[in-house]
């Protein structure tokens, strides 16, 4: 969530509640002022018609009295105790309008003739009601429009002082490390965001020294290692070589032979990815990617042959991508090795390219790996363990430093991998 | 035949000085660029194994001299510097192939073998072992002058294993000399193993004797002797 959304929503939570709460609130409150007033009316016209009644009792216009007075109902009180005053409201259906009409009621006991009777008085509501629903929906909408004001004022003066913010975001999304000179922040007036560049510049800069000491010493590490492993491998050729080894020797020294052979691809696999981040494979050209996929699966033929693998091919001639040839080889050659060393007997790979996108689909086993982890240094399944884990690092970084896009997918079976040279 | 080892790590040099003369070579070896260059105009050598690094001076500094002044030997570059700049200028220079550290010793002699015939008078056109005749130029075979029908991989295998006759050759030699880097360790044996056995029952087929010893744990050897 962005921090303009999650700020304006750290208000507009509590303002909203706040409406909520004010409209009732007032809602209750004028109701319940305008009630008392009715009540106090409700008794001033008991007492007169307590006088009225009064009145009329020694004559006999009693039942003309109730049948007059419409909005008076008397009716005999069937309980011996008088009740007290009752007050309450109630909504009654008017015929006429086809509708509930609210009142406040008002009964209370009257003694005539030494009959005890239950006298109904009301008065209508329904003018209040709508005064009241008038008043509080009036001060909502006011309220409202205050907070929405307030919430777009904030908005927009947030965005402004958080303007250096995003800027220095947008340049750190921007950032590799590989060309440390590409983030230069801009100058801004808020001391917080001053502050903040000033400490990201001294960490950038602290970042790229630490991470080219360590890339000098990975290039050192891996060109040293190149000597030592020359001398080994060539004195193991000789070992060998000797007439009198017994079987159990040959054995060890063709443990040592393989493991010497491993550590020398590994050792090349990591110079090149080296060489590539390095930039030393900066000539481009164009490069018919047809024609070096064609190639490159002969180095396969084999392989392919003997594991019995079905080769579909669907390739489409376009004017080439600009690409250094050397990885443009090294690409499509890792990419083809990737798809032929992790499938099975009998599988088949399917290599699509047109208008420069090229997918590579193979039959394989399933894995746990994500699928983007694969990209990463020496993330491998743990099911090939003669792999050494960096040919797909080496696709990432061929892709990466020429702009390609590389995805890998896997749905269980079946493995794809697509390169957009666009 | 007369091979210079210019390098200048002591015990590589060794090795190849050792494996070069059990194949048969005469072999002299320099450690520098001042040295090198002494015995390269001084002596007359058919081939030269020069690494690029050398105390004084660079090998393809080196070469460049020696072309300039016309000699003919033919040239190796070994480099542990497997960049294709250093390769191709090489090349431009004159080098005949260019090697990469680290290497098998199998590979190097195969490399100046198939050099020495390519260059003009300095090697038999075939490569012949008793009733075996492999014409590395028209890739044909022949066992006692019949022709015998091999598949590519068959055949760069009998030739490897022809120009190291009598050389225990590691699995691993064998498979960089076949597929490169191209093959998964783990397989390659297996593919090895497949094209070998049938490599040997064309070749007992069509008269041969059967030369192929496994040497196990470690790899193959063509024995002769």
């Amino acid at each position: 969530m962005k921090l303009l959304n999650k700020t304006t929503l750290y208000f507009f939570i509590p303002a909203l509640i706040l409406i909520i709460a004010c409209g009732f609130i007032q809602y209750e409150l004028v109701n319940d002022r305008i009630i008392k007033r009715v009540d106090k009316q409700l008794i001033k016209e008991k007492k007169l018609i307590l006088k009225q009644l009064k009145d009329l009792e020694d004559t006999d216009d009693f039942s003309l009295y109730k049948t007059l007075k419409s909005d008076i109902e008397i009716k005999e009180d069937l309980m011996l105790k008088p009740p007290k005053d009752d007050f309450y409201s109630k909504e009654i259906y008017d015929k006429e309008d086809l509708e509930y009409v609210p009142f406040r009621f008002l009964d209370f006991s009257s003694n005539i003739k030494g009959q005890t009777f239950i006298v109904s008085i009301r008065k209508p509501m329904e003018e209040t009601r709508t005064f009241i629903y008038g008043l509080v929906g009036a001060n909502t909408i006011l309220f409202a429009s205050l907070i929405i004001l307030v919430v777009f004022v904030n908005r927009y003066t947030s965005k402004k002082v958080w303007e250096p913010f995003y800027l220095t975001l947008r340049k750190l999304q921007r950032f590799n490390i590989s060309d440390p000179e590409s983030v230069k922040f801009s100058e801004t007036e808020i001391h917080e965001f001053k502050l903040l560049n000033s400490e990201l510049d001294l960490l950038i800069k602290k970042i790229t020294r630490d991470y080219n000491t360590y890339k000098t010493f990975i290039e050192n590490v891996s060109h040293e290692l190149q000597t030592p492993i020359a001398v080994a491998k060539s004195k193991l050729d000789l070992v060998i070589q000797s007439t009198n080894l017994k079987e159990e020797e040959h054995r060890q020294l063709g443990v040592m032979s393989m493991n010497l052979n491993k550590l020398t691809r590994l050792n090349q696999s990591l110079i090149m990815l080296l060489k590539i981040e390095n930039n030393i494979y900066s000539q481009k050209e164009r490069i018919n990617i047809v024609k070096v996929t064609e190639e490159s699966l002969l180095n396969f033929e084999d392989i392919i042959e003997i594991r019995g693998i079905k080769v579909r091919l669907n390739l489409e001639n376009d004017n080439g991508i600009l690409c250094n040839d050397l990885l443009a080889e090294t690409l499509i050659d890792n990419l083809l090795k990737n798809a032929v060393k992790h499938n099975v007997e009998n599988g088949y790979i399917e290599v699509n390219y047109a208008n420069g996108q090229l997918s590579i689909i193979n039959s394989g086993l399933p894995t746990n790996v994500k699928p983007e982890f694969l990209f990463e240094r020496f993330k491998k399944d743990s099911d090939s363990p003669d792999s050494s884990g960096l040919g797909l690092s080496i696709v990432y970084q061929i892709c990466k430093i020429h702009g390609f896009t590389v995805k890998y997918k896997v749905s269980h079976d079946l493995h794809s991998l697509q390169v957009n040279f666009n | 035949m007369k091979v210079l080892i210019v390098e200048d790590e002591l015990e590589l040099k060794i090795s190849m000085e050792k494996f070069l003369k059990s194949v048969g070579y005469v072999v002299e070896t320099a450690d520098s660029y001042n040295s090198a260059y002494d015995k390269i105009f001084v002596y007359k050598y058919d081939c030269i194994v020069l690494d690029i690094n050398l105390p004084g001076g660079t090998g393809l500094e080196l070469l460049d001299e020696l072309k300039a002044e016309g000699l003919e030997a033919s040239v190796i570059i070994v480099s542990a510097n497997n960049t294709l700049d250093d390769k191709l200028e090489g090349l431009a220079l004159g080098a005949d192939d260019y090697l990469t550290k680290p290497f098998h010793l199998s590979e190097l002699n195969a490399r100046i073998k198939a050099i020495l015939r390519r260059n003009v008078g300095k090697g038999s056109k075939s490569i012949k072992v008793n009733e075996i005749d492999l014409d590395p130029e028209s890739k044909v075979v022949k066992v006692n002058d019949k022709i015998v029908k091999l598949t590519k991989k068959e055949f760069l295998l009998l030739e490897f294993f022809l120009i190291n006759k009598n050389r225990v050759l590691s699995k691993e030699s064998i498979s960089e000399h076949l597929w490169g880097d191209y093959m998964d360790q783990s397989d390659s044996f297996d593919f090895i193993y497949s094209h070998l056995k049938n490599l040997r029952k064309k070749l007992v087929v069509a008269g041969s004797e059967d030369y192929v010893q496994t040497v196990y744990g470690t790899g193959y050897i063509f024995k002769t002797e």
